[in-house]
């Protein structure tokens, strides 16, 4: 476990963050480190500002106050986006114009900055179909999937890139039991090799015993950060058991 | 046919509008901005009636001012969703008024000619609009070779496009400035009342077959060819405006194709449910 590794620099930071949408504060004085070879959960029921936090890390919400930085460079300066992979629940767009499984996978794979050759996107692209179980799928319509499949598809976009900070919202949401197993073993993989992995989650379900950090987040600040076993109690009378042996529903009101 | 000059240039002014076209548009349907076209389109009316007042050449003034209101509407559209919506509407209007009044101000023949460039005519493509036409269709084609990678990934989702270092207000105004390029690439053909239908059908028409983006471009672009020159065809021996009948022409390819299409998912599903019975 490596919550707060004094010898390794943080991938992530926010200092102060604090978001606010039409005056209206959602978030307020942040402060977070997320570090190399670590697995975050950011957990809290809905509305708690999850989604808001993350993307306000990614830059994708403007902050009302304090800043982020990615691999100690603020996130204004930073022009290194190949290190970062993002999946969110749903892209905006998939289902308009027809596009194949492989299109959205090989989409995380443009950079305006770093030219990738055609036959190593395709190499990455296929790799990353079949550690989630899609290769066979590669050419047909994204919106032809089931949800759940989609939801692989997505986090295949993620294991294509050869980034070192992974943020995935929810990213078994709808994924059934026995392909959750091997989502779980391809971001287990992730970290050994050193990345730093935040995701969001309703419920630890399959990641219980890889989480090493929880954080949750409550009335736009930090309830709890730290280990799952030490999570605060909810509803449960005994929320470790409730932690370790039935995944369901956690933290959730 | 073929023995006119004049035809001959509005065949391949047809070709070009035609194959460029769907290749914007299929960006523009992946957004949700299938309408922009039109938008864009009636802008274009706006300097045509400028153009006509001015007396300068109606292909370049409709071009600049198409992509001014491209750059407005896109700065609108940034600042909000909903009061991008609004303000492709008010384009609408004030496009055409504007454009209506500035011709009638302009007086003349100006009325007559304003017509020949809402629903496109035979006659008009002279020498000079060719080589702009041609030119244009280069430069598209050249910024899509080097930007589409980049602006399907912002068409698909601008987030995760933004993550990757994806500058998405740019790429946004590129695509919403070649629209307004292809709708001036287009107006002599096609008309600027028509012109974004050339763009949007054949989209339509392709991904009832296709299975990706790009078959869903290249095939539209193929629809686009072939609606372009066959109505351009029949408009020459029916004596109807071209515009209206490439149009017309790319809508019975949609229908066709939805019709076939949905029979034989039909009939596919039919057949999986027969060999499947119910187990009871």
């Amino acid at each position: 476990m490596n919550l707060t590794n004094a010898n390794d620099a943080p991938s992530l930071s926010a200092r102060h963050l604090c978001v606010s949408f039409n005056d209206v504060s959602i978030l307020s004085d942040i402060d977070l480190d997320f570090f190399p070879g670590t697995t975050i959960a950011i957990l809290g029921a809905n509305g708690s500002g999850k989604t808001t936090l993350v993307k306000a890390m990614l830059g994708l919400l403007p902050m009302h106050e304090g800043s982020v930085s990615v691999h100690g460079t603020n996130i204004h300066d930073f022009n290194e986006w190949h290190r970062i992979a993002y999946v969110p629940q749903k892209l905006i767009n998939s289902a308009t114009v027809p596009v194949s499984v492989f299109e959205t996978v090989s989409s995380a794979l443009v950079y305006p900055k770093k030219k990738i050759s055609t036959k190593n996107k395709k190499a990455a692209v296929m790799a990353a179909l079949e550690q989630v179980g899609l290769a066979n799928r590669a050419k047909d319509r994204l919106d032809e999937l089931s949800d759940g499949q989609q939801r692989r598809v997505l986090l295949a976009r993620a294991l294509a890139t050869n980034a070192d900070i992974y943020i995935l919202d929810e990213p078994t949401a709808g994924v059934d039991l026995r392909n959750q197993d091997e989502l779980v073993s391809a971001i287990r993989g992730l970290v050994a090799k050193g990345a730093c992995v935040v995701m969001i989650a309703h419920e630890l379900g399959p990641f219980k015993y890889d989480i090493d950090r929880a954080i949750v987040l409550a009335d736009g600040g930090i309830s709890y950060d730290g280990p799952v076993a030490n999570l605060p109690n909810t509803s449960e009378s005994n929320h470790h058991s409730h932690v370790r042996n039935s995944p369901p529903r956690l933290l959730d009101s | 046919m073929l023995s006119y000059e004049f035809m001959q240039r509005a065949l391949i002014a047809a070709v070009i509008v035609g194959m460029i076209s769907p290749l914007i548009g299929v960006f523009l349907v992946q957004r949700r901005l299938a309408l922009l076209g039109d938008g864009m389109g009636h802008v274009a009316i706006a300097g045509v009636g400028l153009a006509f007042l001015t007396g300068t050449e109606p292909v370049i003034t409709a071009l600049f001012v198409s992509i001014l209101g491209a750059l407005i509407l896109e700065l609108v559209r940034h600042k909000s969703r909903s009061a991008g919506d609004l303000a492709l509407a008010l384009i609408f209007y004030g496009g055409i008024a504007g454009g209506v009044l500035l011709t009638s101000l302009a007086g003349g023949r100006a009325s007559t000619a304003l017509n020949q460039y809402l629903f496109g005519s035979l006659s008009t493509v002279s020498t000079q609009d060719f080589v702009a036409l041609g030119a244009a269709a280069v430069v598209l084609v050249l910024i899509l070779l080097r930007y589409g990678n980049q602006i399907f990934a912002m068409s698909l989702d601008s987030e995760t496009a933004r993550v990757q270092g994806i500058r998405v207000t740019a790429m946004s105004v590129l695509l919403t400035s070649m629209a307004a390029v292809t709708v001036v690439v287009g107006m002599r053909t096609v008309g600027l009342l028509l012109v974004s239908a050339i763009m949007i059908v054949p989209v339509a028409a392709a991904q009832q077959l296709t299975h990706s983006f790009k078959t869903t471009g290249l095939f539209a672009s193929a629809i686009g060819m072939l609606s372009a020159t066959g109505g351009l065809t029949l408009s020459f021996y029916v004596d109807v405006p071209p515009g209206p009948t490439i149009v017309l022409l790319a809508l019975a390819i949609f229908i066709i194709l939805a019709l076939t299409t949905n029979s034989l998912h039909l009939r596919h599903r039919n057949e999986i449910q027969e060999q499947a019975p119910h187990q009871h």
